[in-house]
């Protein structure tokens, strides 16, 4: 069954100009991008910037409106909604299946509220009673791992790592049906880093969590994701499952991204050969394949005709024209 | 054979003084700076690695001040130089910074004026140092940008900073920090906000360059993976000490300091197996404000010997290339 389902979506921002701000160009930041969630399945979408994996996780929040395309998304057992229409009287009620997990633990809470209340105010908003709310923010901090006495105390009292936690907490108060954790662990620091990972790695087997991470560190994608989406320049590039995809990379871009990894072993120095160029500016981006320039395999087809996303093995889809030819080199 | 040492840094103190205490920022660092050589500096947020950075270079702002040691530039010469005893504003700092030794930035706007094109901010950094004429100095910042890799020198001489990509704009400010022609250059975190794929260009592009021009490197970085690529020798620093320094194959063979090996065990890795969990250290880094007593990672470490580590600071690393741990284990500091 799957949590989340998302076909062809497409979010094109406008670029206007002149003294009647008429729209010259679009920025076409996410361009026909499908993929889905199973449920208890954590995907990861990675890219690096400019590549729109920010915005697909803002569209499925809603914090952006859509262009096109649908993102169907089960709230519960056998009810579907598709999120890129929906209105948005309708949206509230389903936010508290759909949570967030930020990048940044200091400017994500406020730090004029108790912890204990931060963690408690989704129950609030969705009519929890006040005595079940205090069993919960208990229940919370020990799934997170912090004690009981956090409660009564402020955010600025805390780390980095604990402030992590505690936006951790408040986004699982309500049993969400999806996560959406952007960037989760790339303001801290490597050894709370570590923390958190394992925190996450626990949370997904003791509650099942559905998971959509936004991340641009392979290292740690690798240890969290059962599933990578690679997305380059507001497309789809390759899906598969986590170690096949570091394993035996079908996209030349994954093969760059992969190869360009500083590995933390002095004997594989020199090994890698990067990949030339920049990443292309959306709002122009090349004819045909959008990584051609800089692809080492590119033939005459790639600079005309852009390749769509296809299944080339079960559970694996790319969107090269030569992906069923190349034999591309990935990490063990 | 050990090459020279080029800067040699000798129990240096900083202290950060505010209405709450003081700040030991940096407590007794030493180590030097081989000719040729990248020496990479790692440690997490607060270890003191930029500060120490910023000392040598003399940038400390008040309320911060060098309590103690020396800076040596030329160490073994007949004319070495004690950095710490020049006034920070004096001519002959000022042709240090940015003449002997180059600095490369996280962020190049940092070195960048918003204002002025490329090609004015270049030239006049070549100017600053070298006895040139406006239009050789131009020559220069021309040849300076395409080794450093701009495409199109010649026109991108007269771009703006803002209208280059971030890849684009840290090679300006590796050719900034070029322009005095340095003989050692500090480059703190300069690949930390750029992606993946251009960090590995720009990592090249630096090795490259420090082969060719036989810099000594100060490489300053949070990240085990970029150390494994680019250093010779890594000191590690925790709470403002060096806690181990070592030859970059036996840091990653065989670490001697506790931190250095619960560090590089919580490095996540994309040679990671399936739902693979991380060695963790626990708690977190101390404010640098409540330094612990004794060795200062000994609330966290887990290798901890009893009252010694809580009581005694353990010695500082041994100088010379083998290294060596600040640490009372048996066999740690030789």
């Amino acid at each position: 069954m799957n949590v989340l389902e998302v076909s062809d979506l497409k979010k094109h921002f406008p670029i206007r100009a002149g003294l009647l701000q008429r729209e010259v160009g679009r920025v076409r930041a996410v361009d026909g991008v499908s993929f889905h969630i199973a449920e208890g399945e954590t995907l990861a979408l990675v890219g690096e910037s400019g590549c729109g994996k920010t915005t697909v996780s803002r569209c499925i929040l809603r914090a952006q409106s859509v262009t096109s395309g649908a993102i169907r998304f089960r709230p519960e057992d056998g009810r579907e909604v598709d999120l890129a229409t929906l209105p948005k009287r309708e949206l509230r009620p389903l936010r508290r299946h759909l949570q967030m997990i930020f990048q940044d633990p200091y400017a994500s809470l406020n730090p004029r509220m108790m912890v204990g209340d931060i963690i408690a105010e989704p129950l609030k908003v969705n009519g929890v009673p006040a005595a079940e709310r205090q069993a919960r923010v208990l229940e919370l901090l020990e799934l997170v791992q912090l004690p009981a006495s956090a409660r009564t105390r402020f955010p600025h009292a805390f780390s980095g790592g604990q402030r992590q936690r505690i936006g951790i907490a408040r986004a699982l108060a309500l049993h969400p049906r999806l996560v959406v954790a952007d960037e989760p662990v790339s303001a801290l620091d490597v050894s709370v880093q570590a923390q958190i990972i394992n925190l996450l790695l626990d949370l997904q087997d003791r509650l099942s969590l559905s998971m959509l991470f936004v991340a641009h560190d392979l290292g740690v994608v690798r240890h969290i994701s059962d599933r990578v989406a690679v997305m380059y320049v507001g497309r789809m590039v390759e899906v598969a499952p986590t170690d096949a995809l570091y394993r035996s990379p079908r996209h030349p871009y994954t093969e760059a991204l992969l190869a360009a990894v500083p590995a933390p072993d002095p004997a594989r120095r020199g090994r890698r050969i990067p990949v030339t160029g920049e990443v292309a500016d959306p709002a122009r981006p090349p004819p045909g394949c959008a990584f051609h320039p800089r692809c080492p395999y590119a033939v005459e087809r790639c600079r005309t005709e852009q390749p769509n996303l296809g299944e080339v093995e079960p559970g694996r889809w790319v969107s090269c024209h030569r992906a069923k030819e190349l034999s591309l080199a990935g990490v063990a | 054979m050990a090459e020279p040492s080029a800067l040699s840094i000798r129990d240096l103190a900083v202290q950060f003084r505010n209405e709450q205490g003081v700040i030991r920022a940096l407590d007794g660092v030493s180590f030097d700076l081989r000719a040729g050589q990248t020496l990479g500096i790692v440690g997490e947020s607060g270890c003191g690695k930029s500060v120490t950075a910023r000392s040598i270079l003399r940038l400390i702002d008040r309320p911060g001040r060098i309590t103690g040691g020396q800076i040596l530039l030329d160490p073994a010469g007949p004319q070495a130089i004690d950095l710490t005893a020049l006034d920070p504003d004096s001519r002959q700092m000022q042709q240090v910074r940015g003449g002997r030794i180059g600095l490369i930035f996280q962020e190049p706007m940092t070195a960048l004026s918003v204002h002025y094109t490329v090609g004015n901010q270049i030239i006049e950094a070549i100017r600053q140092h070298r006895d040139l004429s406006k239009a050789d100095a131009k020559a220069q910042a021309i040849a300076l940008l395409g080794e450093v890799g701009i495409p199109h020198p010649q026109r991108r001489i007269d771009a703006y900073p803002f209208e280059l990509s971030g890849g684009l704009r840290q090679r300006v400010g590796i050719a900034m920090a070029l322009a005095g022609n340095p003989d050692i250059v500090i480059a703190d975190e300069p690949t930390t906000a750029l992606d993946v794929t251009t960090q590995a260009q720009i990592l090249g592009l630096l090795q490259r360059l420090q082969r060719e021009k036989g810099i000594a490197l100060m490489l300053i970085t949070h990240d085990m993976g970029v150390i494994a690529e680019m250093a010779d020798e890594v000191a590690v620093m925790y709470l403002g000490r060096i806690v181990e320094t070592a030859p970059v194959e036996r840091l990653f063979a065989a670490p001697r300091h506790p931190y250095t090996r619960a560090l590089l065990r919580a490095v996540p890795s994309i040679l990671a197996t399936p739902r693979q969990r991380l060695s963790t250290i626990g708690g977190a880094v101390p404010h640098p404000g409540l330094r612990p007593t004794g060795c200062s990672f000994h609330p966290r470490c887990t290798e901890m010997l009893g009252e010694r580590c809580r009581r005694e600071i353990p010695a500082s690393v041994p100088l010379g290339v083998s290294g060596g741990a600040s640490c009372f284990l048996p066999g740690a500091s030789e």
